[in-house]
């Protein structure tokens, strides 16, 4: 019976992790589209509510957003979990400077802004 | 002339010898007590560091160094808000790993919160970060830089160990390579909040070009202040970097264009950087 319990919870931590895996991924490729394609109405899926009141607003964001000129290019993004909190931190391949912090808001993983990657 | 000379070189001597001054009464019986005076400290302080209670990872391992290791101050800008906290910057650098190994603490030896140019806001203070005999981690773990003879003697005698808390201290090889050190062993890293950078794909909080972000003079004063407060007290250090010196990154952003002011505004405060 406890190996039954501890089987099963193994397989629903699998679960959990495979679900935010699936859930950061499709963030990501949100996020690109905002900034490669300007698909602003993405713009509150993808950012926390912290992050936009910071950068001046959605309609301040848009503006940043649209002052780059539109591109093709597919990203490719690596993620890791926190070591102590329930956050992931991704980072644009193959090695770019910014880590960005990805966090729970209302249930839903969100972008709220990037630190600069010490190392 | 002559009995002077007569009591220098025979009378004296013998006087000497026969009434040593220790039994001799003197006029007052001990040294007085005089009040203690506090006498400030050399160098006098030229920025108030605040001191924080840190969290850290007992778990993560980390290198200490000699001070005389130190030659140069690294700029870094956070990338975050400047209201961002040493505590908030501590908290993210306490989730982080790199190849599955956990972050002791914060990585920078030193924060400041400071405005962007026309805020008012976060008011500005410099804070302690990691301890600065603990080689930091911001310049780049890929970063090497050449020693100096006295950089490299101090290596030669293993006098950079690494280790994890309540356990044995050892060498760690990887910290050298093709007569190279780690840069982060030769640098301590100056943080400051905010993110000073334009806006790109991999930095979205960052300035639209056509508003961008600058430090304040007040801003530049206290890095000048911090960096000749330290060269005062570490006299090896001699030269202020900025981090996209060590590694590809947009790092610190605007404030690299204020190096050179900074370095000059150092003289103000007798101090000399290259």
């Amino acid at each position: 019976m406890r190996f039954q319990m501890i089987l099963l919870f193994f397989f629903i931590s699998l679960n959990t992790f495979a679900s935010d895996d699936q859930e950061i991924k499709l963030l990501l490729s949100h996020y690109s589209e905002i900034t490669r394609q300007h698909k602003v109405t993405l713009i509150e899926n993808v950012f926390t509510q912290k992050f936009l009141h910071e950068n001046g607003g959605k309609n301040e964001f848009e503006k940043k957003v649209k002052s780059q000129p539109l591109s093709k290019i597919k990203d490719s993004f690596t993620w890791k979990k926190g070591v102590k909190e329930n956050l992931y931190f991704a980072q644009l391949k193959p090695n770019a400077d910014s880590q960005f912090i990805i966090v729970k808001e209302n249930g839903k993983w969100k972008i709220n802004g990037t630190i600069n990657d010490a190392n | 002339m002559l009995k002077k000379m007569l009591f220098f070189t025979l009378i004296y001597p013998v006087l000497s010898f026969a009434f040593p001054m220790d039994e001799c009464e003197l006029p007052w019986k001990a040294w007085p007590d005089f009040p203690a005076i506090e006498i400030p400290e050399w160098p006098l302080e030229l920025v108030k560091v605040e001191k924080v209670d840190y969290e850290k990872n007992k778990e993560a391992s980390f290198c200490t160094r000699p001070t005389d290791m130190l030659d140069t101050i690294v700029l870094h800008h956070s990338e975050t808000p400047p209201t961002w906290t040493p505590q908030d910057i501590n908290q993210m650098h306490l989730n982080r790993s790199t190849n599955n190994e956990p972050w002791y603490m914060i990585a920078y030896s030193y924060v400041i919160n400071s405005p962007y140019a026309g805020q008012n806001l976060p008011i500005p203070v410099v804070s302690e970060g990691r301890p600065i005999n603990i080689v930091g981690a911001h310049a780049g773990g890929e970063a090497f830089v050449k020693p100096d003879d006295l950089q490299k003697k101090l290596w030669d005698e293993g006098q950079i160990i690494c280790g994890k808390e309540g356990e044995e201290f050892k060498l760690d090889p990887l910290m050298m390579r093709d007569g190279k050190i780690k840069a982060n062993i030769t640098t301590l890293g100056l943080l400051i909040t905010g993110n000073y950078a334009p806006y790109s794909i991999v930095n979205p909080g960052g300035f639209n070009p056509k508003k961008p972000r600058y430090p304040t003079i007040a801003t530049l004063e206290l890095v000048a202040k911090m960096s000749c407060q330290l060269q005062k007290k570490y006299p090896r250090i001699k030269k202020i970097g900025w981090h996209s010196q060590y590694k590809a990154t947009v790092c610190p952003g605007t404030i690299k264009n204020y190096v050179s002011q900074i370095k000059q505004l150092t003289k103000r405060y007798g101090c000399d950087f290259k």
